[in-house]
């Protein structure tokens, strides 16, 4: 065997990758000095990369840290951890902070792991993004318009509806898009940027499509605007919404629903009746893939229907689920896995081409190893029935396996 | 790889691809029985990646996931479990951990520091094996059950189904280059 790897490492970065593990655990110092049988100030001194860590102290880390040794020693992308760039710009209570620290690390943990994909198998994110827009001093409304239909010209998307939002961000723009079952349910989605890794995106799993939507429109928003500013995008999280906020709302109405095109469908449906009702809304959205209440709120703000119609079916007890059922319309299609498909394909063409182990392969995909071999399988069949007609086929793998 | 006459090594550990293997066939006990050699499992593999098959009606075999339960073979001496020992088995783990998952990292450095072969049916554990320790030697699932095939004689009928467990239970199809590739193919 080889010489010994702990000697060829930076100290510096491994200890730097041990701290946080450590602090992602709840652990101190001196919990940890404990668990090893030695001084606190020998765990200090690992951190900061004063002192090489033996091998039996790297594996009992590992295993107090609930992680793998592999993380480690593995070669990773270096980058600032998506913690440290939420402190600073925002502002958190101790309780939040709580909340949602797991779900910024996730982010972490999967943005990186999608970069380290495309470094083994040689695939870069292709990165299409625009120049950020500089919005200071417009009026924020004007602003998200602008952005809005410029970045629809730019991306080529006319004036209808876009039903596949997700894929256009991921593939079309070059974000890292995850969902996450994020709890509470107020957190619909976090956005951050990093300089190797590119726009990072979060969206609440748990949220139904049209709201998830929203989030992946607003905070392209902020990406559009504000690239290098961490949002949390939290629901009724403001008594005096900022305006980077209030930008990434309207932009993503303006994105999502712009006004030549929802004005045309609109006054398409008036000609052909004498007034409108709820079902009509109901429809549009459904069509648009948003909610009744954005929607509503956004016709309302066209002056295409009155102001206060969204209010008042609040008050008459306007139920949109069973309008909805009571219509035919079904669920939004959504490719709603939370990987994007590209990064399952990386990681079953590393697998396939033996630059990664099963265990590996497993661990990039969030499963067992069980189901990661049913993922490639479920590939080889995919592509052994599209070879001969020379397409390309995104296919979701993780639903393959009802992950 | 033949596992009867001059195999180079008394014991052969299994990595978590040919426990999984071994498991979904239906027919790991009587295949552990004919092997002629100890065999033997890191208890990291056990506890934390050889984990389950699918045992779902044939025609929706995905519906039913089954726990490994390895305990039966290990309370009857088939196998026995195998710790991280000492610091040349410690630092070979941390070396090998460097491109292996963290499984195939200890049953790779157990196997380096007491010359034990490895069962593994991953090819990029076989290749870094290959290289980096071309002493140890490498058998696959289908050598095991070939052996057990050729020892014990069952009938092209339980072999089918044995293999067949493997693929719909497992989940697991041999490379197209793979040694016995032919033969797997001769019975499903």
């Amino acid at each position: 065997m080889e010489e010994n790897i702990l000697d060829k490492l930076d100290i510096r970065e491994l200890g730097r990758e041990l701290q946080l593990a450590r602090t992602k655990r709840g652990l101190t110092q001196a919990d940890v000095a404990q668990m090893l049988d030695v001084a606190r100030t020998t765990i200090t001194a690992i951190e900061k990369g004063e002192r090489r860590i033996k091998p039996d102290e790297l594996i009992r880390l590992a295993q107090a840290y609930g992680r793998q040794v592999n993380d480690f020693v593995r070669q990773r992308p270096a980058i600032e951890p998506f913690q440290v760039q939420f402190r600073g710009p925002f502002l958190r209570s101790e309780d939040e902070d709580k909340e949602i620290s797991i779900y910024i690390d996730q982010l972490e943990d999967l943005s990186r792991d999608y970069f380290e994909l495309e470094q083994i198998t040689n695939s870069p994110l292709g990165r299409k993004y625009p120049n950020e827009y500089s919005i200071d001093g417009l009026r924020v409304d004007l602003a998200a318009e602008d952005v809005a239909n410029q970045e629809r010209k730019r991306l080529g998307l006319g004036d209808g509806p876009i039903p596949i939002l997700r894929e256009i961000l991921e593939q079309d723009v070059g974000l890292r898009i995850f969902y996450l079952a994020i709890k509470p349910s107020k957190y619909s989605a976090m956005y951050l940027y990093d300089h190797k890794l590119g726009g990072c995106i979060g969206v609440n799993l748990q949220h139904p499509e049209e709201r998830r939507r929203w989030s992946l429109a607003h905070d392209f928003g902020h990406f559009l605007a504000h690239r290098y500013k961490p949002t949390m995008f939290v629901i009724n999280n403001y008594r005096r919404v900022p305006q980077s906020e209030q930008f990434a709302d309207y932009f993503a109405a303006y994105f999502l629903m712009p006004t030549s095109g929802l004005t045309m469908r609109f006054n398409d449906i008036r000609k052909t009746k004498e007034k409108i009702v709820v079902a009509d809304l109901c429809t549009l959205a459904h069509y648009y893939g948003v909610s009744v209440e954005a929607l509503t709120l956004r016709l309302e703000d066209l002056k295409l229907i009155p102001t206060g119609v969204w209010d008042r079916l609040q008050e008459g007890g306007f139920k949109v689920r069973e309008a909805q059922a009571q219509l035919g319309l079904g669920d939004i299609p959504s490719q709603s896995s939370q990987l994007p498909i590209r990064y399952q394909n990386l990681a079953v063409l590393a697998f396939e081409n033996s630059l990664i182990t099963e265990g590996q392969f497993s661990h990039y995909l969030r499963v067992d190893r069980l189901s990661a071999r049913s993922i490639a399988e479920s590939l080889r069949r995919q592509r052994s029935q599209a070879s001969g007609i020379n397409s390309e086929i995104d296919l979701d793998l993780t639903e393959a396996i009802n992950v | 790889m033949n596992i009867d006459k001059g195999f180079p090594h008394d014991c052969i550990i299994l990595d978590a691809c040919c426990v999984i293997n071994l498991y979904a066939s239906g027919k790991m006990r009587t295949i552990l029985q004919v092997i002629p050699r100890n065999l033997s499992i890191a208890a990291y593999v056990k506890d934390h990646e050889a984990l389950n098959i699918y045992s779902g009606p044939i025609d929706n075999v995905q519906a039913i996931s089954e726990s490994i339960d390895l305990q039966p073979f290990v309370d009857d001496n088939l196998l026995f479990l195998a710790y991280i020992d000492g610091e040349v088995e410690e630092s070979a783990y941390v070396n090998l951990a460097q491109s292996l998952d963290d499984g195939e990292a200890v049953t790779g450095a157990i196997a380096l520091n007491r010359n034990w072969a490895i069962a593994t049916d991953d090819s990029a554990s076989m290749k870094l094996f290959q290289r980096t320790a071309p002493h140890i030697a490498l058998v696959s699932t289908l050598d095991l059950i070939k052996h057990w095939v050729d020892t014990n004689k069952p009938s092209d009928d339980i072999v089918h189904d044995a293999l067949l467990n493997i693929r719909v239970r497992g989940r697991y199809e041999p490379h197209r280059n793979h040694p016995l590739g032919n033969w797997w193919r001769k019975f499903l």
